[in-house]
């Protein structure tokens, strides 16, 4: 081969000098491209309703396809619970809420007002149906979401306007209808199906493994502790993105209402300042309460964290951005840091004691005064997730509310200068 | 009950879809949020339902619900906090950066009045 490498040489030149690998790749690449374009010209047209029509309409599509196909009945036989009255009203209370938000959705704060009622229906299912850790963390996120909206509404119109297409209502209801009545069936046959399920481990487990008789809160810090370690992550940095979203950010605040009432100028109601300021602490320490006794009764780090956010929330609405920021001078992404580092450090520790990550281990100690008190590590873990919850969720409110101080005086300079023009 | 239940996580979900093809940001917020009821109601039920039987170990019971539902939905009520937060800021943004609160960042509503 050697020998004749010259001959090879010339050969190749001859017959195969012309081919390149690199033209073929080159238009199998650009063939790609111009695929994708085309598939991405189809699907997004920067259009988002579209995009939101073909979603919905893919999933009717596909739960169509999913109760027609197979030949076993679609519902189960498993018997009913009985119906007593007060599930009827509440259901029917439920709904007309519902209906209400679709019905109210152009006026802003009355549709805000009634899409309150249906979280706090929401919440009184989850007691009815023995969830009460879910009834604490729905009832405590429905204040923290309904003063987030209440905040952003300032800067957004007040009203809808009615939209310019003659038939869109006519389509969005049906695919509404569609997909309402889609969801009732998949419900019913679920419901109606006999099941088995893994929870009796964590019954059985609970007590004797994590050391707790509050099994979802065991089920959090403990058993499923690696997803909550990533769920509050996630928590973490939505409000990390939401601080750098609203850097910079100056917007125009309304100087009236809508029926052109100018905004009392007014300080702070001073009823409401000097209850809330004596409240705090005992928030606080409800907070704490909550806190301690998670594990073994409803409670728990996301429900405390929450009290405590909104003990500290109230305070800026009831004193003011400026007067709270002075006292309460600390840096909320610091809450958001170190609680991720105790979680995460809590599960390395055990790496370090040769079990596996986020193992947890717990003892009996008397105190005095206190009397026999246990000591979880995963309270360690569970304070982890108190802090991120806090630190998140004050600090998403507080820089919202902070706009105000910059749009203020925006407002103030426009209304200046229509004055003087 | 199980009836009831479905016809909630049904209104629910029909609701929170006929808001979110509205189109300006604030009704989305609204729909996307009616929709996370729906979808934890949803996820909650699949636990199935149980009355006064909540998952707190006591001396002498024996009979509970499902923990492992509520555990899962419970995380999911507070990330779609956060995610709603999200998206109530994102829209905020937008108005920001486009001067108004379409969805698409364009006034159709221009475009119709001229046309007229």
């Amino acid at each position: 081969m050697y020998i004749k490498r010259e001959k090879l040489f010339a050969w190749y030149e001859k017959k195969l000098g012309h081919v390149d690998a690199r033209i073929p790749y080159g238009a199998l690449l650009d063939s790609c491209f111009a695929l994708a374009h085309r598939v991405h010209g189809v699907l997004h047209r920067g259009n988002l309703q579209t995009s939101v029509y073909s979603f919905i309409g893919a999933a009717l599509v596909m739960g169509l396809i999913g109760f027609t196909y197979g030949d076993g009945p679609l519902f189960g036989q498993r018997a009913f619970m009985p119906v007593d009255w007060i599930s009827i009203i509440v259901t029917a209370g439920l709904m007309i809420a519902a209906f209400g938000t679709v019905r109210f959705h152009q006026k802003r704060l009355l549709a805000l007002v009634v899409i309150g009622m249906v979280g706090l229906i929401v919440s009184l299912i989850f007691i009815k149906f023995s969830a009460p850790d879910l009834a604490l963390t729905q009832l405590s996120v429905e204040v923290v979401t309904v003063v987030l909206i209440l905040l952003a509404l300032y800067y957004l119109p007040a009203t809808t306007p009615h939209e310019p297409f003659k038939n869109k209502v006519k389509y969005d209801t049906a695919f509404a209808v569609l997909g309402g009545l889609g969801v009732f069936v998949l419900t019913l046959a679920v419901l109606t199906r006999e099941y088995t399920t893994i929870g009796d481990y964590f019954l059985a487990n609970s007590l004797t493994g994590g050391g707790g008789t509050n099994v979802v809160n065991v089920i959090l810090v403990d058993f499923r502790g690696f997803d909550t370690l990533g769920e509050i992550v996630v928590l973490g940095i939505a409000g990390i993105g939401i601080f750098a979203m609203l850097q910079g950010l100056k917007l125009y605040a309304p100087p009236c209402n809508e029926e052109g009432i100018v905004w009392s100028r007014d300080a702070h109601p001073h009823i409401m300042q000097s209850l809330l300021r004596l409240m705090m602490p005992i928030m606080l320490l409800v907070a704490v309460y909550i806190f301690l006794r998670g594990h073994n009764l409803p409670g728990g780090g996301f429900i405390a964290g929450l009290i405590a956010a909104i003990g500290l929330i109230v305070q800026y609405l009831a004193n003011g951005i400026e007067w709270t920021t002075k006292r309460l001078n600390f840096d909320k992404h610091y809450l958001i840091a170190y609680g991720v580092l105790i979680a995460a450090l809590t599960g390395l520790v055990s790496m370090l004691l040769g079990y596996p990550f986020l193992t947890s281990a717990f003892t009996h100690v008397d105190w005095p005064i206190v009397g026999e008190f246990e000591v979880a590590s995963a309270i360690a873990f569970d304070l982890g997730v108190f802090l991120v919850v806090v630190g998140s969720t004050v600090m998403i409110l507080v820089q919202l509310g902070k706009l105000s101080l910059g749009s203020h005086k925006l407002t103030d300079k426009t209304l200046q200068a229509k004055e003087e023009k | 009950m199980e009836i009831l239940i479905a016809l909630i996580i049904a209104t629910l979900a029909g609701a929170g879809i006929f808001l979110t093809l509205k189109a300006r940001t604030y009704p989305i917020v609204l729909g996307l949020t009616l929709l996370a009821y729906a979808v934890n109601l949803f996820l909650f039920s699949m636990g199935r339902l149980q009355v006064n039987m909540p998952p707190v170990l006591r001396e002498g019971v024996s009979a509970y619900t499902d923990p492992l539902p509520q555990a899962l939905v419970l995380t999911a009520i507070v990330i779609s906090f956060g995610m709603t937060a999200f998206v109530v800021v994102l829209a905020l943004r937008a108005r920001h950066e486009l001067g108004n609160d379409h969805v698409d960042g364009v006034e159709i509503m221009h475009k119709a009045g001229e046309n007229q």
